[in-house]
Order: structure tokens, then sequence, then C-alpha cells
């Protein structure tokens, strides 16, 4: 366990489910802290009495919404400037539309999918920025946090004295999606920008023969 | 005529991205796909046994009164076999108490208490046939 981790779990060890709730707090707005393995390790302290069930839960999940909010709240306060240097773009005015389409579930997914976690804070920024409703957008955030903390708490209560287990498994599992994905992404661009490429050959090829015609 | 035509060339910035996506994303891929093979490895060894408790488990981001609680020792047996005062250390990790007495001898609290552990284990429950 490397300190900052160890750190954190003798503060929950310590102080109880409000150091949990802060930690989750901090690791919502972008701090860079392990709160899966928290999560994880604040089911199993609660299995060995250490932490109260409930009481972590309900304050876990008032952090982490709260910490999203805080997020969000970041992006809304820099909508202006967003929409000044971007509004008139269309890849911007693009994105708006499609985020006010599907943005709802990718705000849930990103809270509690294993490898998009790293995605959380920056569809929260766009969120406050795009305009979205921060009611529709807490909907979203409190289903996707009770999830994430319903789903590892009860793996950590599940195994136990077995939690370190469970979660260097979630943990690495988590970075091969992440993989997975950008490469996935890589190869969807890579599929796009050949397709550009022969679009432009062929121009270039008709340009030519044109040429050729005229001149002859 | 023609020669006004000018024939946009495909966005530059694609060149560069897309193999730093491919190649950064096989190296995430490979490199966490390792140690997810390798934690379930460890995962299946180890079997399902929840509620087992030794103290080879014991962590130095643990506390005096959390290791008490969870093996059912009393707190201030654990002060006296690690030497250390009680008061004031109640929210400190093993590690945190090994730097403060014992700077210069890594690990020494963990081992201890470790020990404690077991030694309080086997007076309290003594396998078959007594202590040896």
């Amino acid at each position: 366990m490397s300190d900052p981790s160890g750190l954190l779990l003798t503060s929950i060890i310590s102080y109880g489910a409000p150091a949990f709730a802060l930690a989750l707090l901090l690791g919502q707005i972008g701090i860079p802290l392990p709160t899966s393995l928290l999560v994880v390790a604040a089911g199993a302290f609660s299995r060995e009495g250490i932490l109260n069930v409930a009481a972590a839960a309900g304050l876990g999940l008032a952090g982490a919404v709260l910490g999203d909010s805080l997020t969000f709240a970041l992006g809304r306060f820099s909508r202006g400037w967003v929409q000044q240097h971007f509004g008139a773009s269309k890849v911007w005015q693009s994105a708006q539309q499609t985020f006010d389409k599907s943005g709802g579930l990718a705000i849930y997914l990103t809270r509690f999918m294993v490898g998009l976690g790293a995605f959380a804070q920056p569809v929260s920024l766009i969120a406050g920025s795009n305009g979205y409703s921060y009611y529709r957008y807490l909907l979203y955030v409190i289903a996707g946090e009770a999830t994430w903390i319903g789903i590892y708490g009860a793996l950590g209560f599940i195994f136990g004295s077995q939690w370190e287990l469970i979660s260097d498994f979630l943990t690495s599992f988590g970075g091969l999606f992440l993989g997975l994905f950008i490469m996935g992404a890589g190869i969807y661009f890579f599929s796009r920008w050949s397709v550009s490429v022969t679009r432009h050959h062929v121009i270039s090829l008709a340009v030519l023969t044109e040429e050729h015609w005229e001149l002859s | 005529m023609t020669q006004n035509v000018k024939v946009q060339k495909p966005i530059s910035i694609e060149r560069w991205l897309v193999p730093l996506l491919i190649v950064a994303g096989l190296l995430l891929a490979v490199f966490f796909g390792m140690r997810a093979t390798h934690a379930f490895a460890n995962m299946r060894h180890a079997g399902f046994h929840p509620q087992a408790v030794n103290a080879d488990g014991i962590r130095d981001w643990m506390t005096v009164p959390g290791l008490a609680r969870l093996f059912d020792v009393p707190e201030g047996y654990i002060y006296q076999q690690i030497g250390v005062p009680q008061q004031g250390s109640q929210h400190s990790s093993l590690s945190a108490l090994n730097s403060h007495y014992f700077p210069g001898q890594p690990g020494l609290v963990l081992n201890r208490v470790k020990q404690a552990v077991r030694q309080f284990q086997t007076r309290s429950f003594p396998p078959p046939g007594g202590v040896q």
C-alpha cells in the first residue's frame, strides 16, 4: 500500500465516515486519490465493525455528490469564457448537441464504470459549461455514485479481510479497460483519417487528370 | 481555371494523435492486463476466506485501536508490547509510531505488533496439546 493510500486508510479508521466522505469529495473534484480503493476498504471496515454501514454509505454518497456538484459549478462558472472562445465553432456546437442527447448516460457511466472514472471530472466540467440542467445532472450523479458506492462497497463487505485482493484486481481491470478504450478511440480516428486521406488522394488525382487533359 | 482549385489536406493533427492513442492504449492494456491476470491468480490462490484475520494481514497504515477491535486484543496490551505510550497515539498509524519512537529502525513496530497479536491469540486459544 503506497503512502497516500495508507494515510487515507489510517484517517478513515481513526475518524470514521466523515473522513471517508471528505476523501470522496476531494477525489470527485479531481484530486488524484484512490477513491475506488477507499470505497472497497470502507465496505470491508463496515464488515469488521470499524465503520457504521449506513453512516459510511450516506456520508460517502453526500461527499461524492458534493464533489461532483463543485466540479459542475466550476464548469458553469467558466461558461462565459468557453462560449466566448469556442461558442462559434461548429465542432463545439455539434459536441453540445451530442451532450444534450446522451450526456445523462455519460454522466451516469463515468461515475462507476471501471476505467471510465478518469473521464468523470471532464464530463462534469463539460456539463457545467454546456448549460446542462443542474437538476438533471444531479439525478444522474446521485444514481451513478450510489451505484459505485453500492457495488464497490458490497464487494469490500463480501470479501472482508481479503478486500485488498479484490481492490487490486479492480484497479488493474480498470486500467486494462481504459487502455482498450483509448486504443479503440485510436482505431476509430484511424478509420476516419484513412477515409479522409483516400478522399484527398482521389480529389488530387481528379484535379491532376483534369489539368492533364486541358494541357493536352 | 483549374489552377485556382485548391485541394484541402486532411487534418495533420491526426497524423500523430492516432498512432499515439493506439500505442498508449496498447501499452496500458498490456501492462494492466498482466497486472489483472496476476491479481486474479492471487485471488484464486488465496481462496475465499472473508472472515479469516491473521497477524500476517496487519499493515503499517493500521492503528492500534483498529487492530485491537479487529483481533479482539486489549489496546493496552499492544501498546505495552510495542513499547509506545498509549496517550496521544490513538490516531497514529503503526508507521507513524515507528518513525516517531523508533527512527532508523523501519518495520520494528509492525513486527512487534504482529508478534504481540500472535502471542495473545496463542495464550487465548492454546493449540491442542498446549503451548510449545
